[in-house]
């Protein structure tokens, strides 16, 4: 192929600048328009096998990252934090958003009637990027009860006890879990709290 | 703040033109942790299948960087990357669940539009092999060449920057070089048809 004739097929693909009246001319090149669809071809496989390339390359920084660190690849490493983040949604939301347990609901009314444990943390339901966390409550928990985590469907997730001489503690994974409303009952033998918190996660319109 | 952050990030653009490599390593390893772990939690991907949309996602932010489709960001380079992903995850997603639920009736049905399709249009089958058959040949390309036609076809690289990167003289050593690599190249297709 020519060198003057490779430039005019690169100009007709776009591949180089060409004036408008330049390329009315090579595009009724009839030599020009034989070698195109030889070289739309060759654009094609240009780009599949610059991104075979490419990703060849991302296999080995993955392995340079496995090597920095093991743990990073399994439990996924945090970046800069980034104001742009999904922001938090409003609790409001959030319920119209994930369907409540209906029992529980009705439960919770009775239940949590002139108490005032709420939650301090999360708010507005946990955000995806905390792994695990715990929850922060706005009085003291019920002395000496038993707590239990459950989603909406009442499948408990986690439970314990918790002891007035310890610290009163929850910690919970959420990286094992859907976004979705859950309940957090605490009971003993005389009484019984249920309150309500969301996972997230990075919720967003579809 | 917003609009500091995308201007602070549109770094990335410039850094992706002028060195795709050392830049898309960075990002790669910078976002790789957070964005895989996004996607298995989200969107329920096991581990090869996270890495397989993640790596689609940093394909396709290099394409548009590379098309000049994409020349300033709006918001900040972790948005508009999760923001494909998120693209990416959901038609993974479809495409998996389809495929999970292709029986072979519907197969049928497929195929027999596929060939009333080709039948219609006319088969793309030699085009398909022809590019299979150049892609075979790129890959048994020797260096000067593989880096020069990588670099200006592919990179989207300027004959300056290809001359630098291979320490030429001048833009016009690389332009003929250029020139002779694809000349051959071009033979040894036309001659494999």
């Amino acid at each position: 192929m020519r060198q003057e004739l490779l430039e005019k097929i690169e100009k007709h693909l776009g591949l180089l600048p060409a004036s408008h009246k330049e390329l009315e001319e090579i595009n009724q090149d009839q030599e020009v328009l034989d070698n195109a669809s030889l070289m739309k071809d060759f654009m094609m496989a240009i780009e599949a096998h610059g991104n075979n390339a490419l990703k060849e390359d991302m296999r080995s920084w993955d392995l340079e990252l496995q090597a920095e660190s093991p743990k990073k690849d399994q439990q996924g490493q945090r970046a800069p934090k980034d104001e742009e983040a999904p922001a938090s949604i409003p609790k409001a939301v959030l319920e119209q958003y994930f369907a409540p347990n209906p029992s529980y609901e009705i439960n919770m009314v009775a239940a949590m009637r002139g108490a005032s444990l709420d939650l301090l943390f999360p708010a507005n339901g946990f955000e995806w990027t905390q792994p695990i966390t715990n929850f922060v409550f706005t009085d003291q928990l019920l002395e000496g009860s038993k707590y239990r985590i459950e989603n909406n469907q009442s499948k408990v997730l986690q439970e314990g006890e918790l002891y007035s001489d310890e610290e009163q503690k929850i910690e919970f994974n959420l990286s094992e879990q859907h976004p979705g409303r859950y309940y957090l009952k605490f009971f003993n033998d005389r009484d019984t709290k249920i309150l309500c918190f969301f996972i997230q996660k990075d919720l967003l319109p579809e | 703040m917003k609009e500091k952050r995308s201007k602070d990030d549109n770094i990335w653009i410039e850094r992706v033109k002028a060195n795709p490599d050392a830049a898309l390593k960075d990002l790669y390893k910078l976002l790789q942790g957070e964005f895989q772990q996004w996607l298995g939690d989200h969107y329920g991907l096991k581990a090869e299948e996270a890495r397989d949309v993640f790596q689609e996602t940093m394909l396709s932010f290099y394409e548009n960087v590379r098309h000049g489709k994409l020349t300033q960001l709006d918001s900040s380079i972790k948005t508009y990357l999760f923001a494909i992903g998120k693209y990416k995850a959901i038609s993974f997603l479809r495409k998996y669940r389809k495929e999970e639920k292709l029986d072979m009736e519907s197969y049928q049905i497929q195929s027999d539009k596929k060939a009333a399709g080709n039948f219609l249009n006319g088969s793309d089958q030699d085009g398909e092999e022809r590019v299979d058959m150049i892609r075979e040949l790129l890959s048994k390309l020797k260096d000067p060449c593989q880096s020069i036609i990588l670099g200006f076809y592919f990179h989207k690289k300027t004959m300056v920057e290809i001359a630098q990167q291979l320490n030429y003289n001048s833009p016009d050593v690389a332009k003929a070089q250029k020139y002779r690599c694809m000349s051959k190249f071009i033979g040894f297709v036309k001659k494999k048809s």
